[in-house]
């Protein structure tokens, strides 16, 4: 029975010592508060009154191209505060056919991703027309998606004035640093550990303040299986995550516990910046200060 | 000397046996006999202490084995139980090297030839002829045997019952069960008859 | 040489899993034998390989003694409700907050957990009769199950990635695997095997059933009672740091046995060494089968283990009678 004693008092005294953590400084935030969108104010009269939108991004687009008024619903993945009032009409992802038809809208936009499509065929069925929108993975797609959205509610010059301004703040925004990124997808809730590569969306974003993304560069897919290996042999010198997945892996401290992190030039040095969620990779009218604001975390992380 | 005083056992609902008294001389053999369920076994339990009497005490040389620590009884007395299984395979050395030396035994049970087969592959008869080495070469004062006999072809019996003789001839008090009619039971020295 | 064979593709198997990974380690041979030199090798792919052959030593171990202290040959941490206990112990303790995955105190949790579980199990197959194989089986699945579930339950209501997901809990993960976690299962490693090696004489005679061990001087209630708590220490460290990984437990007692015989003393050393085999292998082969992703090792040990566990029941065999 001693060695059971044994084992009590040395488990009480790591518990004991094992609490302190280290606060670390390094770590930059972006939230939705630091970033601004681009908007137009010109007025123009719309072909549609009542539009309900189930596309990623698109009810902030059509708050930019100041049409909020013939917003009358829209889906969760819509977080800004300007339309906090307009209904909600899906569940998590999933439409609810019975709540859009009940808004008579005279439009619906959609996306590749919007489902379950019975509910689509549901309001189909209904007589209310459908539009469907490209997604947007890149800063590129963001004015094709903007000219599809401006032309859909009846007014093609928004469409145009919007991306106008859009490309003029890209190209003061562009802030160029050599730094070698890694966008880490990460839900420790459910075990999910990515590392984003070629077409994950962050790429686009890494590439914009001229940084390289490291995971882009090498690996074969747009989210690959993050191991321990593969990711201090990527190496990176900053690591961008969302808010909420780095909370799911406990914070910051929890990030460097994770086999791998601690070995590479970012856990050494804390650099790590994380993104409001729905912002990091929303593709839209908050893009181009969101870069701005990347550019300047990334120049604070690794100074 | 085993002293049996004013015995009850009861198992489950059923009192198997009721107020019973005896003597068992010591260096000596010793059989209890009856019908089925007269509570042979149930006896010769109790006084390997795998049961304690629900009234009265068992002793063996002034030992209760109820109250005694398994590894204590282990030099006291020796038990072979009637249907002896075995799951692991061992050879029949290793077996009956548990208990104690092997040698002399295996030669006296004639199970030389066994000694290094696996005994989940023996027959009925010759795992029962292990299990009563095994009790053997534990070497207590106490040998404790529940139907030996009863498996065992006549040149084994015979063998068995020899071996018995000698060992209460050099002091071991033996107690068996047995299915034999009395007649049969020449070498023993005392019968106990559960009705 | 079929005795020396494990021992050999150990050390085989072990080097390969330390040369190889997802990263290739320029100059290999002088960072092997610079310790802490190269960070990937020495930071994360040999601490996961030592993490390897440590929980495979402990889950066989946890396998051998709990086929031996229940005399079957089906007995196994993950069908006594053992593996399960070990999981909700460590899950429960890391969701009131005082502990994290792979501490010591996470293990105390789980061993705790597992122990419980156990002699939960061994109490609702012994309310009726004597503890029959029958029994002690369609319980220990009842109290496994319900367990288990409870461990889903919990992960799903709280999810808090501190207290890893049902997948890790069901099919283990050697992924997250740091330095810091070997002290834990090395200790419980240790004083299992220290254990056992102490109960082994009474598992030996164990096998002539409860009655005759008794009548050879074994304390019965009692050297099951140490069989026990060695159980739940291996797999309660096991478990607790790296999830539940199948078939190991099952697996390498019996290709130990059918090796090297029945005597549980000798099987001690054996059944360690080929379940670190076992258990490594897997994980090497999880690491490197679909690169750059892992599998989870529990998938590997499981379509390994059964068909190697069937050829070896269906193969001429003797070690273990069925009732």
């Amino acid at each position: 029975m001693k060695k059971f004693g044994v084992i009590a008092i040395t488990t009480l005294a790591i518990l004991l010592t094992g609490c302190g953590t280290s606060q670390n400084l390094q770590i930059q935030t972006i939230s939705e508060n630091d970033v601004s969108k681009i908007s137009i104010d010109s007025t123009a009269n719309f072909s549609v009154s009542r539009v309900v939108v189930l596309a990623n991004g698109v009810a902030e687009i059509i708050n930019a191209l100041n049409a909020k008024s013939i917003l009358v619903g829209r889906d969760i993945s819509s977080t800004e505060k300007d339309l906090k009032d307009i209904p909600i009409v899906t569940s998590g992802h999933q439409v609810l056919p019975e709540k859009v038809i009940e808004l008579k809208p005279d439009l619906v936009i959609i996306d590749a991703s919007t489902g379950p499509r019975a509910a689509l065929d549901q309001i189909r069925t209904a007589g209310i027309k459908i539009v469907e929108t490209p997604e947007s993975w890149t800063l590129s797609d963001i004015s094709k998606k903007v000219a599809v959205v401006a032309s859909a509610i009846g007014a093609p010059a928004q469409g145009d004035l919007l991306n106008q301004a859009l490309n003029d703040e890209l190209k003061t925004s562009t802030i160029a640093t050599k730094s070698r990124i890694a966008f880490l997808y990460l839900r420790g809730t459910s075990s999910v550990y990515l590392i984003g590569g070629p077409g994950s969306g962050s790429d686009s974003l890494i590439e914009a303040i001229g940084a390289t993304d490291v995971g882009a560069q090498s690996l074969p897919n747009p989210y690959n299986t993050m191991t321990a290996e593969s990711l201090a042999t990527l190496n990176p010198d900053v690591i961008i995550v969302m808010t909420k997945g780095l909370q799911s892996v406990g914070g910051i401290s929890g990030l460097l516990k994770l086999p791998g992190v601690a070995q590479t030039q970012a856990g050494k040095n804390q650099a790590v910046i994380d993104v409001d969620d729905s912002l990091l990779l929303s593709y839209g009218p908050r893009t181009p200060s969101l870069v701005t604001a990347l550019a300047r975390a990334v120049e604070a992380v690794t100074k | 000397m085993i002293s049996i005083n004013k015995i009850s056992i009861d198992l489950g609902s059923k009192q198997i046996i009721t107020d019973y008294s005896d003597q068992i001389p010591g260096a000596s053999i010793t059989v209890i006999l009856g019908p089925n369920g007269s509570g042979k076994s149930t006896l010769l339990n109790a006084m390997a202490g795998d049961i304690k009497p629900t009234k009265g005490t068992i002793t063996i040389d002034d030992t209760d084995p109820a109250l005694t620590p398994a590894s204590q009884l282990s030099k006291l007395r020796a038990m072979a139980i009637q249907n002896q299984n075995y799951t692991l395979g061992f050879t029949v050395k290793q077996i009956i090297e548990m208990a104690g030396d092997s040698k002399e035994i295996i030669e006296a049970l004639a199970l030389t030839e066994l000694s290094n087969r696996q005994v989940t592959t023996l027959s009925g008869g010759e795992a029962q002829r292990v299990s009563i080495a095994t009790a053997i070469a534990q070497k207590t004062p106490v040998l404790l045997l529940d139907e030996p006999l009863a498996a065992q072809d006549i040149e084994n019996r015979e063998r068995i019952i020899k071996l018995l003789q000698k060992l209460a001839v050099s002091g071991t008090t033996v107690v068996l069960v047995a299915h034999s009619s009395e007649s049969e039971l020449i070498w023993a020295d005392k019968v106990i008859k559960q009705a | 040489m079929k005795k020396v064979a494990p021992t050999i593709l150990l050390v085989l198997v072990t080097f390969i899993a330390i040369y190889n990974g997802a990263a290739q380690i320029e100059n290999f041979w002088s960072a092997l034998f610079s310790p802490g030199s190269n960070e990937i090798l020495w930071q994360i792919r040999i601490p996961r390989v030592t993490a390897a052959l440590i929980v495979g030593a402990s889950l066989a171990l946890a396998g051998l003694i709990a086929q031996g202290a229940c005399n079957n040959a089906l007995a196994e941490p993950s069908i006594l409700g053992t593996t399960a206990g070990a999981s909700l112990g460590t899950v429960l303790a890391v969701l009131t907050g005082f502990v994290q995955v792979g501490s010591l105190g996470a293990i105390a949790c789980g061993a705790l957990g597992a122990l419980l579980a156990t002699s939960l199990t061994f109490k609702l197959a012994n309310l009726r009769s004597k503890l029959s194989s029958f029994s002690l089986i369609i319980v220990g699945i009842a109290v496994s199950a319900f367990f288990t579930a409870a461990v889903g339950l919990l992960s799903s209501m709280v999810t808090r990635a501190d207290a890893r997901s049902i997948s890790f809990w069901n099919f283990g993960s050697l992924a997250l695997i740091t330095q810091e976690n070997l002290l834990g299962i090395s200790i419980t490693a240790i004083l299992g095997a220290a254990i056992a090696w102490r109960v082994s004489p009474a598992l030996d005679r164990l096998s002539l059933g409860d009655s005759t061990a008794f009548h050879l001087g074994i304390d019965v209630p009692r050297s099951r009672l140490l069989a026990l708590i060695a159980l739940s220490l291996l797999a309660g460290g096991a478990v607790s740091t790296v999830g539940s990984i199948a078939f190991i437990g099952l697996a390498a007692p019996h290709i130990a046995r059918f090796i090297y015989g029945p005597v549980h003393r000798k099987l001690i050393f054996h059944t360690a060494i080929i379940g670190a085999l076992l258990v490594v292998a897997a994980d090497t082969i999880a690491r490197s089968a679909v690169q750059p992703n892992e599998l989870p090792i529990g998938l590997i040990t499981s379509l390994v283990g059964a068909p190697v566990l069937i050829a070896l029941v269906t193969m001429r065999n003797n070690i273990w009678k069925t009732q």
